[in-house]
């Protein structure tokens, strides 16, 4: 997804997308993030708990945790009450 | 389907409905003016009754014409991005997850944050672009023209004219119509990014980022 989204919408999109584990370029790809930023933001999410790291060989794999369903939820309710209360759009 | 959904999906359409309006329009606006150009200044149509009036209609024509192009240019812009989002939606069948659904929403707002000033561009421009196509319409259906003291006299060559002119007068109202809608659709998503903007506190606070 690209335009311009605010922090919130990026967190939301990367866990959503980890929630089954990825890879970095995985991540940075689906979110269209450079690297720097996509480093900054699973970093932040990782210290926050909300990602952990997962070994597979060489490779470091990201997975939202537990907690992140808490976040995701109350991001996905508040998105979706912008069109309950919005007048309509009608022709 | 919930209630969220099924508003988003009526939104998008409504909005392609009104950007392909607009694509119309510009269209119709790029090949009134090439043709008016053409016709005033060469001097191919008899309508025309003085050369002052050719001038005019010629400068008309070539307003009609450079506005004709800023729509098609600004409306294509919005329109690429819509026409993904309408696609993915379309692509989703009745058994949509929630995370895809807020996902499209994101998208979406996303676009809007991207088209939001040419938004306002196409809703000043797309109403003058139609006024000028009903302009030279008005212009190459005159067979007399007298202007006095007393006011303005002219006489319009036959029925087809009028007829022609009538269509021209349906293209300004749909312009106007466009135009109106595109406005109704930059309010309702301007109060949506306020309401998100209002929103972020509760997301600040789950994320452990709330100010001491």
């Amino acid at each position: 997804m690209s335009g311009r989204r605010t922090v919130y919408e990026i967190y939301w999109e990367i866990l959503v997308y980890c929630k089954t584990p990825r890879g970095f370029t995985a991540i940075i790809n689906r979110c269209d993030l450079n690297s720097k930023t996509g480093q900054d933001y699973l970093e932040f999410l990782v210290s926050r708990g909300y990602l952990e790291t997962l070994a597979e060989g060489e490779k470091t794999l990201y997975h939202a945790t537990p907690k992140a369903a808490e976040y995701t939820a109350l991001f996905s309710s508040l998105y979706q009450k912008l069109f309950d209360s919005t007048p309509g759009f009608r022709l | 389907m919930k209630p969220a959904l099924s508003q988003f999906q009526k939104e998008i359409r409504h909005f392609s409905l009104v950007v392909s309006t607009n694509l119309i329009i510009g269209t119709i606006a790029i090949a009134a003016g090439i043709l008016y150009i053409i016709a005033a200044i060469l001097g191919l149509t008899t309508s025309l009754v003085s050369p002052e009036f050719r001038i005019l209609a010629g400068v008309i024509a070539m307003v009609c014409f450079g506005l004709g192009v800023s729509v098609l240019h600004f409306t294509l812009g919005i329109s690429r991005g819509i026409r993904t989002i309408k696609k993915k939606l379309d692509a989703e069948g009745p058994a949509i997850t929630d995370d895809r659904i807020t996902c499209l929403i994101v998208e979406m707002i996303a676009c809007y944050r991207d088209i939001r000033r040419t938004l306002g561009t196409i809703i000043l421009i797309g109403p003058l672009c139609g006024l000028c196509i009903f302009v030279l319409g008005i212009m190459a259906g005159l067979e007399a023209f007298t202007l006095t003291h007393g006011g303005i006299s002219f006489t319009l060559n036959n029925r087809i004219t009028i007829l022609a002119q009538a269509l021209t007068l349906a293209i300004v109202v749909s312009s106007l119509l466009a135009s109106h809608y595109v406005t109704k659709f930059a309010i309702a998503w301007n109060q949506r990014i306020a309401e998100i903007e209002t929103s972020e506190c509760a997301l600040k606070k789950t994320l452990g980022l709330e100010d001491p």
